[in-house]
């Protein structure tokens, strides 16, 4: 599952140990789903979304191999 | 309670263990480390329950869960398998097999006869010692998990 956290955090210009505090997760967790290396629970998603006040899907984008 | 303390906490305590474990050895007596153990798996709950902070971060209870779930996994398995063996050892006559030379070899080593000295050749042994290995077990699919779920923590800003 793709994601653009890191775009988002650019823009509002904070970093990942921030967002994580911002969030209540550990700063490793923001690296492994920028990396899409975990994908997060519906509610952390949420959470991320509002945290930059956009919808979840303009943030996470399901590819096709992710249904499957 | 900060949290860095609880870990110095749980250092000493685990530290503790091993030389009350060998003190244990060393006396022959198994009630120091069993007692101690308790002791300080009462001590880490209680400490625990005091740490002040705590982040319930979903990465590491995902995490955690995956690295419990399959050592379950592997222990029920092996450990299974062998409480199976030592059923057929132990009950071999009852099923009429005694006369195999595999079957008469276990049965002249009686699970309930213990060597001393040579605690490998005891199948309970073995099988303690299957279950203190689920220790080493869960730390590893723990560092296996973290490295898998990208727990590296590369600096990226």
């Amino acid at each position: 599952m793709k994601n653009s956290i890191k775009v988002f955090r650019a823009k509002a210009n904070i970093t990942q140990e921030q967002l994580a505090t911002a969030l209540g997760v550990y700063r490793q967790t923001i690296i492994a789903i920028e990396k899409s290396k975990y994908v997060p629970s519906l509610t952390l998603a949420f959470k991320i979304a509002r945290h930059f006040n956009v919808n979840v899907e303009e943030i996470f984008e399901c590819e096709e191999s992710d249904l499957k | 309670m900060k949290q860095n303390s609880f870990y110095i906490l749980t250092g000493l305590v685990v530290t503790a263990l091993v030389g009350i474990f060998w003190l244990s050895l060393e006396w022959n007596n198994a009630l120091p480390i069993q007692i101690g153990f308790i002791i300080g798996v009462i001590i880490l709950y209680m400490a625990r329950s005091r740490v002040v902070g705590i982040i319930a971060d979903e990465r590491s209870i995902a995490i955690s869960r995956k690295a419990a779930f399959h050592t379950l996994e592997i222990l029920w398995v092996v450990f299974f398998t062998f409480s199976l063996g030592f059923i057929v050892w132990t009950s071999s006559k009852f099923f009429g097999l005694e006369r195999t030379p595999t079957f008469r070899y276990m049965r002249e080593h009686n699970p309930m006869d213990m060597v001393f000295g040579r605690p490998f050749l005891n199948p309970g042994f073995i099988q303690l010692l299957f279950l203190c290995m689920i220790i080493f077990l869960y730390v590893g699919f723990k560092f296996y998990y973290e490295r898998k779920y990208g727990g590296e923590d590369t600096d990226e800003e």
